[in-house]
């Protein structure tokens, strides 16, 4: 992204997180070893923050445990646009209203996929965004 | 080693994620494309893969010139059947002609599957295509089943030391 480029807001992606197209996240261990797989859905909790599912990600959640940063890549469904989100763990949430919020879309999302069921959500983990940036088509 | 089984899936028509690490402990993710197995191992030496990465990609780059630490996640589109190899780049070259006939026909059949499954428009994904590519060589360490559910992050394949 250029110095002259205007800062993109977490709010202006809101396309990207219906789930549409999957995203993805990296984590790395404490000594240095990277993760990377696909999430199905990450979900806009405010102007600062998303979150994650945590379900079967226990690589990902190790990491974390050792390394709060993660690097999301997430798609703009209608024009495939992808932005890569810096993100730093806060906290999980395990009750509350965007605990259900997230479960009801795991079991949507799993129904699609003919998972249903197979899915548990055990958290939501809230990351923190430091970085937007548009990735180069 | 690879078992016959998993090469076919590694050099499948799916999509491949790659992640690194920078000195800092800053992980990065971006798609990569056209993998290949160069030799699936045996008891004289690891596995190594060689693939592309968009010259654009330049986060990834500078983290494999730096750490050297590499994830590859090769998925199935329609079954989601995943395999993530874990190991350090061995070298990183200009890309040649057939790297680039190579890649051209991996995203063309990449984005097909994602067509024919998703239904999205292959116009849309046209503004996916990657421009130049840098060829990465990996030693394979590690292999983890990373297909969506309980067995997520299982082992697949024994580790191997590479030199």
């Amino acid at each position: 992204m250029s110095a002259d480029t205007a800062p993109i807001a977490l709010r202006d992606l809101g396309v990207c997180f219906e789930g549409a197209v999957p995203s993805t996240i990296a984590t790395a261990s404490a000594d240095g070893v990277p993760n990377v797989t696909y999430l199905s859905k990450v979900h806009l909790v405010d102007d600062d923050h998303v979150g994650l599912s945590d379900q079967f990600f226990s690589k990902t959640n190790r990491n974390l445990a050792e390394n709060p940063y993660a690097c999301v890549l997430v798609f703009d469904p209608t024009t495939y646009d992808q932005y890569r989100l810096l993100v730093r763990y806060e906290r999980s949430e395990r009750q509350g209203r965007l605990f259900d919020r997230v479960d009801r879309d795991i079991e949507a999302i799993a129904a699609l996929t003919g998972m249903a069921g197979v899915f548990k959500l055990r958290a939501v983990a809230i990351y923190r965004v430091l970085e937007i940036e548009a990735v180069e088509a | 080693m690879l078992e016959p089984s998993l090469v076919e899936h590694l050099e499948s028509d799916g999509t491949l994620l790659v992640g690194t690490v920078d000195a800092d402990g800053i992980p990065e993710a971006a798609y990569a494309w056209a993998l290949a197995v160069l030799d699936p191992g045996d008891s004289a030496g690891p596995p190594v893969v060689r693939f592309l990465v968009p010259e654009r990609a330049t986060r990834t780059r500078a983290n494999l010139a730096t750490t050297g630490r590499i994830a590859a996640t090769v998925t199935d589109v329609e079954t989601l059947v995943s395999a993530q190899l874990k190991g350090r780049v061995r070298g990183v070259e200009p890309s040649t002609p057939a790297d680039g006939r190579a890649c051209r026909r991996r995203f063309d059949a990449v984005m097909a599957n994602i067509h024919e499954v998703e239904g999205t428009a292959i116009d849309v994904l046209e503004r996916f295509r990657p421009g130049p590519v840098v060829a990465v060589t990996m030693a394979v360490e590690e292999v983890y089943d990373q297909t969506p559910g309980p067995v997520a992050g299982s082992r697949l394949a024994p580790t191997v030391e590479t030199p």
